[in-house]
């Protein structure tokens, strides 16, 4: 069971869904693995579903019903709850949480070696965000005993262990553990001597803020 | 959940409370609002579906109505709020979350996929992948209806500046950051008001 989470504050962010695509990732692949997160982000949620539930009316255009219920002429039936699984799967492979198979198209911890990786001596990365993306999402495989490469980010940097364990300012790391460091974090992960760690990284560039959300003081809770 | 006569009859009972805001306009039961979505998810009730529609669809553009100042934007999300709320009626579980709070996360998701264009990597409680939760003690039946009504009278006793850091955090779709900014408050006020309610919120959910 994972013992580094993510702090409160982005996960209370992650309910909302007021996160970065890439930090969103790391966070829902997370708490695919940590039920301690997964039950306090339901918490979150329903405290987003009473404000829902305490919302004042807005009226809503007449065709939208009738849109709605002509679209469900056209559906069949209902989608499947059920994720695909690989079915050839072999002994001891492990699937990988679904939020991250659906993002790197990588099914379980072996299919990752498919993937496109930049190596070095001791120390391989794929980078799977878009070169356009401000949040960049990479993922790191580092051998034993080695340390991350020193890196410099303005922002946020989440790193969360897939494969093995490395030991940074929050101690010792292992599967589903999430670390955070921000700007001012003195961050040098190490690898452990006993295996080498893949981990999935994710760099959130710093927020440009812009003058678009004028509306938002409008009272809607109708309590 | 009892029968679907069951869940009317308790609506009925707790459907009109004084809990409901005066002057609204419907009042709304969540028992009454998990009678419908169980209808509609287990006999495709259409019927169901166009008074769940009527009940939810005004309180989702409300939400919607934060992130864009265009009317017909946000009608256009509330359709596709409210279509999927059609198509992934098998997912509803009223075990896991109330109807509004699974109304939520769908109209989250919508505004994340469609205004921001940007995808939201899912978790599907369905996943195989999933480390899985301590088993439920069998004996502890929580009521989510009841609970959501709860959750309504602690929003409406939050003092009116954590009300409103919550507002544009859930409605608003804005980061702690973001609210700093917006609205010209130090960002540790920020999220020191974010944790007093979100604390005050947490205490009434643990009672269960």
């Amino acid at each position: 069971m994972p013992k580094v989470h993510p702090t409160e504050e982005l996960l209370n962010d992650y309910a909302a869904g007021t996160l970065s695509e890439g930090v969103s990732l790391a966070i829902a692949t997370h708490i695919a693995m940590c039920p301690q997160c997964r039950g306090h982000v339901s918490e979150l949620e329903a405290i987003g579903g009473s404000m829902l539930f305490s919302a004042v009316e807005t009226p809503v255009g007449s065709q939208v019903l009738e849109n709605v219920l002509a679209q469900l002429e056209d559906i069949q039936g209902v989608s499947d709850a059920k994720p695909s699984l690989p079915r050839d799967l072999k002994n001891q492979d492990i699937i990988l949480p679904n939020p991250l198979r659906d993002y790197l198209g990588a099914k379980t911890l072996r299919e990752l070696d498919h993937l496109n990786w930049t190596n070095l001596p001791g120390y391989s990365e794929y980078v799977a965000s878009d070169r356009s993306d401000k949040t960049k999402v990479r993922l790191l495989r580092v051998a034993a005993g080695m340390t991350l490469p020193q890196h410099t980010h303005e922002g946020l940097e989440l790193t969360l262990i897939l494969k093995g364990s490395f030991s940074d300012h929050n101690g010792t790391c292992g599967v589903g553990d999430l670390s955070v460091a921000d700007p001012a974090t003195d961050h040098a992960p190490s690898v452990d001597r006993t295996g080498e760690c893949i981990c999935l990284a994710v760099t959130d560039a710093p927020l440009r803020l812009t003058g678009r959300f004028g509306r938002m003081l409008n009272p809607f809770l109708d309590l | 959940m009892g029968s679907l006569y069951g869940s009317i009859e308790i609506s009925r009972r707790f459907g009109h409370g004084d809990i409901m805001a005066a002057g609204s306009r419907n009042t709304l039961s969540a028992q009454y609002l998990e009678s419908l979505m169980l209808s509609v998810r287990d006999d495709a009730d259409r019927s169901a579906f166009v008074e769940l529609f009527e009940l939810m669809a005004p309180r989702v553009k409300s939400f919607i109505l934060q992130g864009t100042t265009q009317d017909h934007v946000a009608d256009d999300l509330t359709q596709e709020v409210m279509t999927r709320v059609w198509t992934r009626r098998a997912q509803y579980d009223p075990a896991k979350a109330a109807v509004s709070t699974w109304i939520y996360t769908i109209a989250r998701n919508v505004r994340i996929d469609l205004f921001r264009k940007e995808k939201r990597h899912q978790l599907d409680e369905h996943d195989p992948a999933l480390q899985p939760q301590a088993p439920a003690d069998p004996d502890r039946q929580v009521d989510l209806g009841r609970q959501t009504q709860e959750l309504k009278e602690a929003l409406s006793a939050l003092p009116e500046e954590q009300l409103t850091v919550l507002k544009l955090s859930y409605f608003g779709g804005l980061s702690h950051q973001e609210i700093a900014v917006q609205t010209g408050t130090p960002g540790g006020t920020v999220k020191s008001r974010i944790r007093l309610a979100l604390k005050k919120l947490r205490s009434v959910l643990k009672e269960y």
